[in-house]
């Protein structure tokens, strides 16, 4: 009876702390939210408590940011988080989660916005769905996905609390591809992609056409490694492709890409990077780098809800200077001007409307 | 098909095998001592993330081979006592217990990573001879099988070592007996004056050491580099593996062959542009260990106490 009873007050204890916790709204810190989360509590919970010591203007938001997979992968995500960091330094309050697995998104996006913070954002075309269920519940959360729109759903069906982020990277892919043929002798390019996800796809797709278009000679050939954190399978896959006379490798696999970059490296075949610029990777190998400045895009969904403008749709690329291709740097001299004259003249294009890069979501490199 | 059916297609996709079957072959030999002691060693993979990450750090800062090695297996084995403690000891569940230190594993290399680090879109490379392939004089030379065989990292050739020493230590030693009574009835072994809880424990260190030498070539002989979960679940597939190979040393070489080999085979296909989708072809080992498991495993030879605890006192 009496360890029931013991059971019974625990019980209660329990549910009155996190009924508390629920409601507490600014009080109950943004630590506690984090700390709830798997991996990275630690890191958020003491970067949470440091900001808030620096409290500043009264524009401050509470800010959180999802992530798909590892701060470290030197691409996507590291990328995000720089972003983040740079809104700290602008006097926001920030914490952050990674490796979310999709099971746990929703569950995520409600602990932040439960405990009261201003934008949520779920960094990848998988929070959509997690966001959309969650959102109607948090009118007073803005919550940004940085990736299309969830199947079925249209424009006007997006409530006014959500912003998606629908980035035409493959423009910046389309671009890198101009540079690849140019420069490939051997006509055999190997593209080291992640997963057959719309984004990349749609890289790979538009890569591909620009290689046909200026180079109907060179052949792509892609390999879909499986996941984005595998750095051996990437290597792999990329001498695979040099084994087959590959002499240009792309990568746009995050960490498992890391492996591919080694590969290129060790067997001296040049690169096209993805994520950031990854010219420190393979100096003298790194020809550009396929980039979408997510710092950009985390950092201005802050000066989008100061202005209003928060929500939607929105459609970023080559032309808004959140997708490009990264400067030569020691390939300034080596390629053609001809091929770096074709890469300005697609940009103008692309800018003025005259060429749209098709998006395609289906595997168009070469098969036999 | 003309790309496939040709000498360079075979030699290549050989020699990839070979590398790419080389962590889950140590750390599948190394599971082999724990099992046939008893004890169900999911912690594996933490074992292997544990020398990975250890081993990067000390080759980073010293560029010395042998103290890397040597600093990725005893972390590898400071893993595997943590869990001989929880287990052995204090007789807490296997399977709980590995499950959770690989989880602790992945934290804890993670984040001390990035306490060495930061975060950084261009992580730092470790510079160290002995990493890559070694081509030995002559051997090398071989049409085909020089390329395949003698064109290795050294570690391949310790490894192959590692198998046939484990081999004959667990089949023709007093040593080997006993940790094969300690697995299959500790009762019996005890009282013919066997102790099997220090067998066990050693068991686990020789696992833990070859984990973390597994770990250590996926950072610092192939990649130089370490990631976040580097190991991306090669623990759990060298499980796999050793029932596979009837926890026999010289069958899991051939089964971890033969895994390295469909993997290596599935990405070359995809890059010479097979006709099939790459979700089927990224498929392939997993199914294939599948089939030959259900072909190969008519009666289970498994050891008959793994994953039982053994307490002295017990009736």
């Amino acid at each position: 009876m009496n360890k029931t009873m013991k059971c019974v007050a625990g019980l209660l204890a329990l549910c009155a702390t996190l009924s508390l916790a629920a409601c507490g709204g600014s009080e109950a810190s943004s630590s506690e939210a984090a700390s709830s989360q798997a991996a990275s509590s630690e890191a958020a919970s003491s970067e949470a408590a440091s900001s808030q010591e620096g409290e500043t203007a009264a524009e401050s938001l509470r800010i959180a940011l999802l992530l798909p997979g590892s701060l470290n992968d030197g691409g996507w995500n590291a990328n995000a988080y720089a972003g983040l960091k740079e809104l700290e330094a602008q006097g926001h309050e920030v914490a952050f989660t990674e490796s979310l697995p999709i099971s746990s998104m929703e569950e995520a996006f409600n602990n932040y916005a439960a405990n009261g913070f201003d934008l949520i954002i779920g960094h990848g075309f998988e929070f959509g769905e997690p966001a959309m269920r969650v959102a109607p519940n948090y009118p007073d959360t803005k919550f940004f996905v940085s990736g299309k729109l969830p199947d079925g759903v249209a424009e006007e069906d997006i409530p006014e609390n959500v912003g998606f982020m629908d980035m035409r990277e493959y423009e910046a892919a389309y671009l890198a591809g101009i540079v690849a043929a140019g420069m490939t002798e051997s006509n055999v390019i190997g593209y080291v992609a992640g997963l057959e996800i719309p984004s990349q796809l749609s890289n790979m797709a538009a890569f591909v056409t620009a290689v046909n278009e200026y180079n109907p000679d060179a052949k792509v050939y892609g390999v879909v490694s499986g996941n984005f954190e595998d750095p051996a399978k990437g290597q792999e896959a990329a001498m695979a492709q040099i084994d087959m006379g590959a002499d240009i490798i792309v990568q746009t696999a995050d960490s498992t890409g890391m492996g591919a970059i080694e590969a290129a490296v060790a067997k001296g075949v040049k690169l096209i990077g993805y994520g950031a610029d990854q010219y420190e990777l393979a100096p003298d190998l790194m020809m550009t780098c396929i980039v979408t400045d997510n710092k950009m895009v985390v950092e201005d969904q802050a000066r989008r809800i100061a202005e209003g403008t928060f929500g939607g749709l929105w459609h970023p690329g080559v032309a808004d200077g959140v997708c490009y291709i990264t400067p030569y740097h020691n390939f300034e001299d080596k390629i053609p001007q001809e091929v770096k004259d074709n890469v300005n003249d697609a940009i103008e294009r692309i800018k003025s409307g005259d060429l749209v890069v098709p998006e395609i979501l289906d595997r168009i490199d070469n098969k036999m | 098909m003309s790309a496939v059916l040709t000498p360079v297609f075979f030699v290549t996709l050989l020699a990839a095998g070979v590398r790419m079957s080389m962590p889950i072959l140590l750390a599948a030999t190394g599971e082999i001592f724990a099992e046939r002691a008893g004890v169900l060693n999911i912690n594996l993979e933490g074992q292997m993330l544990m020398g990975a990450m250890v081993s990067f750090l000390v080759g980073y800062f010293t560029h010395n081979m042998f103290l890397s090695l040597m600093a990725g297996m005893i972390s590898g084995v400071l893993m595997a006592l943590l869990m001989a403690v929880a287990c052995i000891t204090w007789h807490a569940q296997q399977v709980v217990v590995g499950i959770t230190l690989n989880m602790f594993a992945l934290g804890f290399t993670s984040f001390w990573y990035r306490v060495a680090f930061g975060v950084t879109t261009s992580p730092p490379k470790a510079d160290l001879p002995g990493s890559g392939e070694q081509a030995i004089p002559l051997l090398s030379k071989i049409p085909f099988l020089g390329e395949i065989l003698f064109n290795q990292n050294f570690l391949f050739y310790i490894s192959v070592v590692l198998v046939i020493v484990a081999n004959f230590v667990i089949f023709r030693t007093q040593f080997g007996l006993k940790l094969r009574a300690s697995g299959e009835y500790p009762k019996a072994a005890e009282t013919m004056g066997v102790n099997v809880q220090r067998m066990r424990y050693v068991s686990m260190i020789i696992c833990g050491a070859l984990a973390g030498l597994g770990g250590t070539f996926l950072s610092l002989i192939s990649l130089n580099r370490f990631v976040d979960n580097i190991t991306a679940s090669r623990g759990f597939i060298a499980l796999a593996i050793v029932i596979f190979g009837k926890w026999n040393p010289l069958l899991v070489l051939a089964a971890s062959l033969l895994f390295g080999t469909t993997d290596a085979l599935q990405l070359r296909l995809q890059a010479v542009g097979v006709e099939l989708p790459s979700q089927f072809l990224l498929m392939l080992p997993y199914v294939l260990t599948i089939l030959m498991m259900i072909i190969t495993a008519k009666r289970s030879e498994s050891p008959a106490a793994l994953a039982q605890d053994y307490q002295r006192e017990s009736i």
